[in-house]
């Protein structure tokens, strides 16, 4: 089964109230929000109706909100070698 | 040798590191001296023209256009012997033809260290030609990410990192391992973009970095720098009571053992990582 995953880029403050209720109803509440839905047609209805404010995109398993928080945490960008310690125990033996 | 040089180019040398000598207006004997002395010191297969006849402008811009297109401009006016394709630097994504970029962004692309290295190591042609120049072209410079923020880094550096890494002391080693630009004065490796079409990935992705097998970058750690106290009054409207919150940051000093860019030859005896396509 598959599901849409779809994030909110654009806010709909300032658009008619149907807009703003359809993402209440995708549970999409701020900007850059990202919820999974499985693809049903009274989903991808509901897409449709906001298509100008959303990123969708297909996906075959839905990610918990700590995976979708995960893909944002950045890359430390380096490892430990070797430790100070290790060095001077070696020295001693 | 004629005085070929624009006067123009002349005031972009603030970031080089190689002594301004080699590019005077006048070539004085002391040049050509330091020039033939360089011509003698290359005694490795790679031919590679002395710095007279190098380009001028390090390519330590980012544009690609300009890259390909400045230097040989520059050169057609006034030194036709040199092949253009020497001059241009090695932007994986610029310099290789249309066939060849599905295989240069897989070099580049790196997004974690396991995924990386399970996946072969692919060079592309006009990587296997270009990476041998920079190999030899000393000093090098890195643009290393830590935690995603970039670090411009060349041999001998300080680094002064904005933040306390935790879980080291002073005396250990770091490799740093993810990079976007590895460059000489003349020779520049730059990690290609990232070809997405979602829009939210394009903006919190992380960025492309090289792969981490063709460079190893080590770093040590000094010690540990604070910044001074900082004292902060926090005070209420038609309150008498007034607290003062002191704080002192710390920082993280690190030093740049060695920047070492992997040659061909090395690449190419590590384990079943290797694709050379030719």
């Amino acid at each position: 089964m598959s599901y849409f995953r779809i994030t909110l880029i654009r806010s709909a403050i300032g658009l008619p109230a149907k807009s703003g209720n359809v993402l209440k109803a995708l549970g999409l509440r701020k900007r850059m929000a990202t919820v999974f839905h499985p693809v049903t047609p009274s989903v991808a209805g509901q897409i449709m109706k906001v298509k100008e404010l959303v990123a969708v995109s297909e996906v075959d398993k839905p990610l918990t909100k700590e995976e979708v928080h995960q893909e944002r945490v950045p890359d430390a960008g380096f490892y430990v070698e070797s430790r100070a310690e290790d060095m001077r125990k070696k020295q001693d033996f | 040798m004629p005085s070929r040089l624009p006067s123009q180019a002349s005031k972009s040398y603030g970031t080089l590191r190689q002594p301004p000598q080699h590019r005077s207006h006048h070539i004085s004997s002391r040049t050509l001296v330091r020039s033939a002395l360089d011509i003698s010191a290359r005694t490795s297969t790679i031919s590679q023209p002395p710095t007279f006849l190098l380009p001028f402008r390090a390519s330590l811009h980012q544009a690609s256009t300009q890259q390909a297109v400045s230097p040989t401009s520059q050169f057609h006016n006034t030194q036709p012997e040199i092949p253009p394709p020497l001059l241009q630097t090695t932007d994986v994504n610029a310099l290789s033809p249309s066939p060849e970029s599905s295989e240069s962004t897989s070099i580049t692309t790196a997004p974690s260290t396991t995924q990386s290295l399970s996946q072969p190591l692919v060079l592309s042609r006009s990587l296997q030609e270009f990476l041998p120049k920079l190999c030899v072209q000393k000093p090098h410079y890195i643009v290393a990410h830590i935690h995603r923020f970039p670090y411009l880094l060349t041999e001998g550096d300080t680094l002064r990192l904005p933040f306390h890494m935790k879980g080291v002391s002073p005396g250990d080693v770091l490799r740093f391992n993810r990079a976007s630009i590895l460059g000489s004065r003349d020779y520049t490796l730059k990690a290609g973009t990232s070809n997405t079409e979602s829009y939210d990935a394009k903006r919190t992705g992380e960025p492309t970095y090289l792969d981490e097998r063709l460079f190893e970058c080590r770093m040590r750690v000094v010690g540990l720098e604070t910044g001074p106290m900082m004292d902060k009054e926090k005070k209420k409207r038609r309150n008498r009571h007034r607290k003062i919150v002191h704080s002192k940051h710390k920082y993280t000093v690190l030093r740049v053992m060695q920047i070492k860019i992997k040659n061909l030859e090395e690449l190419n005896q590590e384990k079943a990582t290797l694709l050379l396509e030719s």
